[in-house]
Formats: structure tokens, sequence, C-alpha cells
């Protein structure tokens, strides 16, 4: 039998990403509140708690709501990327900083997130999402790259248009 | 200079909690990855009763799940067939299983043998034929697995055969298995 994913592995996926964002809060402090990289680390001290109790209450619960209380944690993790990002493109007027950390941490974090859901939805009912998604994301990420390194070169071709 | 000393030392911290936190998670996933729940079942495949039962000497026994034959007879120079001294059921009403003949054991004086086949009839009917030149026994080898469709019984045809110079009352003893795949 091959390596299957446990739906806790999505509040290890949580845990990661809100260690990743408290580390980027904690470097881009002149942007975002002094506070925000240690309630990123409470956070993720609370998916470490979160995923003990599972663990504790395995037999207790069944695998659909093992699954939901895990995607829920990821969610909010991946809520929180996205808060930040829209943060300093709206709140603070950073586009740039702004369009740089969506490039190199909400759209990986999405996609990452999106790969482990499609091989668990898949290893559960069969339902191979991934194809699809990552046709789509690969295209975003082409068009993404291209207007983030040569914004010049994309608005010169639609004044030509 | 102050401020910068500051801010790498909370990145330190803040890097040094990241890295325990993320270990912690991941020593627990890993035992829960280890965590294995196991319950018993009800097993959906047993024998039953077939119409030449009572010829071949059948009995069931352990909930169906063993059975012996004693009746069943070899005559010389002569193919004795039993079309259905009993079958192998899948009682479980909405999942096919897979099922193989797995040989067992073997004993008994091979010499006044030919055969002793066990065909189970499925679609693809699957057997385990031992045959005998006289002096020693041939022990057939594993089936493939075939499928048992859901609530349905399946037929095992036991053909048999001595060699024309067998006394009577030469005894062979086989042990053959149903395996089931889930």
């Amino acid at each position: 039998m091959g390596f299957s994913l446990l739906p806790e592995f999505f509040v290890f996926l949580g845990v990661d990403v809100f260690v990743a964002m408290s580390l980027l809060a904690c470097l881009l402090d002149d942007y975002f509140p002094k506070t925000l990289p240690y309630v990123f680390q409470a956070a993720a001290i609370g998916g470490y708690v979160h995923i003990l109790i599972s663990r504790d209450f395995l037999t207790l619960f069944g695998d659909s709501m093992r699954f939901w209380y895990c995607f829920l944690y990821l969610t909010v993790a991946l809520a929180n990327i996205i808060a930040l990002n829209v943060y300093l493109a709206v709140i603070k007027k950073q586009w740039t900083i702004a369009k740089v950390f969506s490039g190199t941490v909400v759209f990986p974090a999405l996609l990452i997130s999106v790969f482990f859901i499609s091989d668990y939805a898949s290893q559960i009912a069969g339902v191979y999402l991934l194809h699809i998604a990552m046709f789509i994301s690969a295209i975003v990420l082409g068009l993404s790259i291209s207007v983030l390194l040569s914004p010049k070169i994309v608005r010169k071709y639609w004044k030509r248009r | 200079m102050k401020r910068v000393f500051s801010k790498s030392a909370k990145m330190l911290v803040l890097t040094l909690m990241g890295i325990l936190v993320i270990s912690a998670t991941a020593a627990v996933y890993y035992s829960l990855d280890m965590t294995s729940t196991i319950t018993t079942a009800a097993n959906d495949i047993w024998f039953v009763e077939g119409l030449d039962n009572v010829t071949a000497g059948v009995t069931l026994f352990n909930d169906n799940k063993s059975a012996t034959l004693t009746d069943l007879k070899a005559y010389p120079n002569i193919t004795m067939t039993y079309d259905d001294p009993i079958k192998v059921r899948n009682n479980n009403t909405g999942t096919n299983h897979f099922v193989r003949l797995t040989p067992v054991s073997l004993t008994g004086t091979a010499t006044y043998f030919v055969y002793i086949n066990f065909t189970l009839q499925t679609s693809t009917p699957i057997s385990l034929n031992y045959t005998s030149n006289g002096a020693s026994w041939t022990t057939p080898s594993q089936t493939s697995f075939v499928q048992v469709d859901m609530n349905t019984e399946y037929s095992i045809v036991v053909e048999t055969m001595a060699n024309a110079t067998a006394p009577a009352d030469q005894i062979a003893t086989i042990e053959i298995a149903v395996e089931v795949q889930l």
C-alpha cells in the first residue's frame, strides 16, 4: 500500500503556513503591526494543540469530521495570507510589495494546498481536481511572472493594440 | 544599529520557536500515521451445501467457514464427477469480492490415483488439479483471483479417477483453501 494522507496533514500544513507568515511579518515589520508575528506563532502553537487533541480523540471522531476541522484550520491559515496581501495592497498601498508577496507567498501557498487537497480527494473519493487546478494555476503563474518581471513590456503591448 | 540587532534577535527567536512547533507537530502527525485502528468484521464469503452434499459427505462447521467432504470416491478407470457437492457464496449484497484456490496439504498414497480435481465454477473457472504418475503426486500451484459477484453462489466441482488396478479403500486426504481478497 502506498503513502496515504491523513486529514491531520492539513493542520500540519496550516502550522507551516502560520510559522512562515510569522517570520515574514517580522521581516516586513515596517508594514505590519509589531505584535503580528507573535499572533501567528500563537496560531501555529494552536495548530499543534489541535493535532494533539485530534490524536487523542482519533477513534471518537469520524473521518469526515476530522477532515472538516483540519481543513478549516488550513483555510484560516490561507485566509490570513490573503488578508496580509490585501492589507499590504489596500491599507498600506504598497503595490509593488503586494505584487511580489502574491507571487512568492500567496500563490505558492494556495497551489501547494490545492495539490494536497486534490491528492486527499482522489484518495477518498477518486476525484482528480489537480489536473484542472494545475492547468489553470500554471497559466495564472505564467501571466503573473511576466507581468511582475516586465510590466513595461506588457503596458507597451496593450498600448500597441 | 540597535534596531537591526533587535530585529535579528526577534527573527532568531521566532525561527527557533517555529522550528520547535513544526517539529513537534510533525512528530505528532508521524505518530498518528503509525496508529492503526483495527476492528473485527463479519466475513462475506462462506461455504454452502450443494445438491450433492449428501453423496459427497459434506459437513460444514466453524460458521460455514470450513468444510469437510468425506465420502468422495474415485473409481478405477472411470471419471467420477460431483457436480455440486459444495458452493462458495458471496453473501454481501453490495460488493463483489475476489477469491482464489490454494493448495494447503496432501497426504496419502499416490500409487492408485490418477487425478483429483477441484474446480470453482466462476465465470472464469479456476481449478486445482492434483495428478499422480503412480509414484508421486504433482501438487498444483495456487490459482489466480477470480471475481465472485455479490449475493451469488458458485459450485465447486470435484472430479476423481483411480487407476485401473486400484483396490478398494485407498485414501488420499487433500486440504485446500479458498482465499478471499476484499
